[in-house]
């Protein structure tokens, strides 16, 4: 499967190294994981997010991820509180393999979205940036 | 590569320091292998198990089998000096799962060879002898690592694995040991006429990953960022709040190897408890055990049929039709051929088992 396979939506702000995306959503921010995320692990087998009212700083590990042969965390791309959990990936963890972008995991209260948002690639330039990534590392996303 | 060969080390040390290195690496860092032998055994759940439901947890704390969670994911394992832990520590790694496994497994598979064990990769992640398997491996990503783990299996105690489990029954018990028996191996006995020491060993594997990631290796110590780590992690991996946290995840069956799994299945007859314990390799029952507190005539007619399953290399799926044909050739009485087939569609949970053990003897 070639690397362009991946589905990069230029809609969504993303953390190419963590492979992580976020949406503004009114006032809420919406984070997921990526298309070559679910490609890099395989078919998910396990999806615990932390409960709504946590505070976390960016960077901090939101949810933990079990494919068949490997554990990982997932970081959250901004600083904020939880506010909303998505049930549907931890009831249906391979939702994230079939729809990486719509089965989103949580939705958080930003503490500065303006400043944690420049930390992040977005748009066709960020589409770009993360293709090179996916080019460079060889990732396929198995669709 | 820096290797760090830890030697042999307290239980909770043993399971700490891989951790500690790999939260503490730099993306940019060059990679470490960790070598650690722990001095006693103990249980690690995968990162995702319920401990209580998994583990025999009474017997541990009875047997001073202290009990770990690990940040990696896959199954209970039992951990102790007869097996050599290696962990590999790739910083800023960012492999496919599959490619990870792929391309890293043939350094211990060819450590093994050198030994002069007939070792092959069994995909996705098996080091197997023949049929049989020597030693599973794990991935995870830690911070910014991604380590890669396993172990150089001298030998293994099957009867401790076997009870430190949570098993439902004395019978399934058995039925684990033999099936760890038959689908395990390990170096001692791959190599019965004498086994390398656990510095050659360690050797020897990291000659064949410095040799395949190629990269030299050089001994180091640990440094003291994560001598510091090391020790939070060995106080919260074997944490109570931290082991049995309800993180709640089971999949059905006792994992034995990749493929391979036991059941145990129960169903409440009109005349009685059958129960079903069966072993399943690539979803194919293998070998099947038929018992409970029902009564069946003929008197013979239970063991035919437990034979006729096991020669007849069937899934859960065929056994409707199997049975029933079984049943009406032998002019079987007292049970349905559909509550025997009942049993094995009814998988019971751990708890539902252990429930219903307790006076229920083998039928006929």
């Amino acid at each position: 499967m070639a690397e362009s396979e991946c589905i990069i939506p230029e809609d969504r702000y993303y953390w190419i190294e963590k492979h992580v995306w976020a949406r503004p959503l009114g006032d809420l921010v919406e984070v997921g994981i990526t298309d070559p995320a679910q490609g890099l692990a395989g078919k998910m087998l396990v999806c615990r997010i932390k409960r709504a009212g946590r505070e976390l700083k960016r960077g901090a590990s939101a949810a933990t991820l079990e494919s068949g042969k490997w554990v990982g965390g997932v970081s959250t791309p901004l600083s904020g509180v939880i506010k909303e959990v998505n049930d549907v990936p931890e009831k249906d963890p391979e939702a994230l393999n079939r729809d990486p972008y719509g089965a989103w995991l949580f939705r958080m209260a930003p503490s500065n979205w303006a400043e944690d948002a420049k930390e992040l690639v977005t748009g066709s330039q960020g589409v770009q940036e993360y293709r090179e990534k996916i080019a460079q590392d060889g990732i396929r996303c198995g669709h | 590569m820096r290797v760090v060969n830890l030697g042999t080390v307290s239980v909770p040390r043993s399971l700490a320091v891989f951790h500690a290195v790999a939260q503490e690496a730099a993306p940019s860092d060059e990679m470490t292998l960790v070598f650690a032998r722990p001095a006693e055994a103990f249980v690690s759940v995968g990162y995702h198990q319920l401990a209580s439901r998994e583990l025999n947890v009474p017997y541990c704390r009875s047997h001073n089998i202290p009990i770990a969670r690990r940040l990696v994911g896959g199954g209970a394992v039992l951990l102790d000096h007869n097996q050599v832990f290696w962990h590999l520590i790739m910083p800023g790694a960012h492999a496919s799962v599959k490619d990870l496994y792929q391309a890293l497994l043939p350094a211990p598979v060819a450590a093994y060879q050198r030994m002069g064990i007939n070792a092959a990769i069994r995909p996705l992640n098996d080091i197997v002898v023949g049929s049989r398997k020597i030693g599973g491996t794990g991935a995870a990503t830690i911070a910014h690592s991604l380590i890669f783990v396993g172990s150089l299996m001298y030998d293994f105690d099957r009867e401790l694995m076997a009870h430190v489990l949570n098993v439902p029954s004395e019978k399934f018990r058995d039925k684990t040991v033999q099936a760890m028996r038959d689908y395990m191996t390990t170096m001692t006995e791959q190599l019965p006429q004498g086994v390398p020491s656990a510095e050659e060993a360690i050797d020897i594997l990291s000659q064949e990953f410095a040799n395949m990631l190629d990269t030299p290796a050089h001994y180091e110590d640990l440094r003291e960022n994560e001598e510091e780590a090391a020790k939070q992690f060995a106080v919260q991996l074997f944490d109570p709040d931290f082991v049995f946290q309800n993180e709640g995840w089971t999949v059905p069956g006792t994992k034995i190897t990749g493929d391979v799994y036991l059941y145990e299945g129960l169903y409440k007859a009109p005349t009685g408890l059958v129960r079903a314990i069966w072993r399943e390799r690539e979803g194919l029952i293998e070998s099947a055990w038929l018992g409970g507190d029902f009564l069946i005539e003929p008197a013979q007619a239970l063991q035919a049929l437990q034979d006729a399953i096991n020669q007849a290399s069937l899934s859960v799926q065929d056994l409707p039709d199997f049975v029933e044909r079984l049943f009406r050739e032998g002019k079987v009485k007292g049970i349905a051929a559909d509550d025997i087939v009942q049993a094995f569609l009814h998988r019971a949970n751990l708890e539902e088992a252990a429930m219903a053990e307790g006076g229920t003897q083998r039928g006929a």
